[in-house]
């Protein structure tokens, strides 16, 4: 993976990595968290709901409830399989953090028989926005959890279900 | 005094046990992770107070 500062000591076989995007008031995605628009790295350990951890550090670290937590893709990395989630937060819930406007990026996409070489932090947020339009159309509470200025800002998101990015 | 920074940009600056607590702290309800004392110390950098 490029492109990402990791927290050193976030280790263990399994980790998430946490994308905490909202929607602005021009309708622009942004990416925000305690790690600004870096992604942020939780350790999951053998006894841990991946769910469940996500949603509590989060709930925590925002000092709000999420709309959403959604695992959006996976992949190996730093010896590590990583669950990457999609952490949708409201516009006033984001206070003093740092945010940045989410640009689009081309996907990451394996070769024949192998995983891609590389994977951008950009391109992981790339498809988790993208399986977010896909869940908006096809899970009946995530369409009731996002607004209707949240399902224009994905209609240009080509729906993608969750997978494997490498 | 001491310090000690995380890489997703969260810092904490104090006396060796504040240091300490606070990373511990920030160590389990950030990143679900459970940090030693040793781990800590190990960590920290001295600053001028």
């Amino acid at each position: 993976m490029v492109g990402a500062a990791r927290d050193p000591d976030v280790e263990g076989p399994v980790q998430a990595e946490i994308f905490v995007v909202w929607l602005d008031e021009e309708q622009k995605l942004e990416l925000t968290g305690p790690c600004a628009a870096a992604p942020w790295y939780v350790e999951l350990g053998a006894t841990d709901h991946p769910v469940e951890v996500v949603e509590r550090v989060a709930r925590h670290a925002l000092g709000k409830n999420p709309l959403l937590v959604h695992s959006t893709s996976w992949r190996h990395d730093h010896d590590a399989v990583i669950l990457s989630f999609v952490v949708v937060i409201d516009a006033a819930d984001v206070g003093a953090m740092q945010s940045v406007t989410i640009g689009r990026a081309a996907l990451a996409r394996s070769e024949a028989t192998a995983a891609p070489k590389e994977i951008a932090s950009a391109q992981v947020v790339e498809h988790g926005l993208r399986h977010l339009a896909w869940l908006v159309k096809d899970d009946p509470v995530v369409s009731h959890e996002l607004s209707p200025a949240w399902k224009q800002a994905l209609a240009g998101y080509v729906p993608e279900p969750f997978r494997n990015l490498g | 005094m001491k310090r000690l920074g995380c890489a997703c940009g969260w810092e904490v600056v104090g006396t060796e046990d504040e240091v300490v607590a606070a990373t511990q702290e920030h160590a389990e309800q950030v990143h679900n992770m459970k940090a030693s004392r040793e781990d800590v110390l190990a960590r920290m950098e001295s600053v001028e107070a």
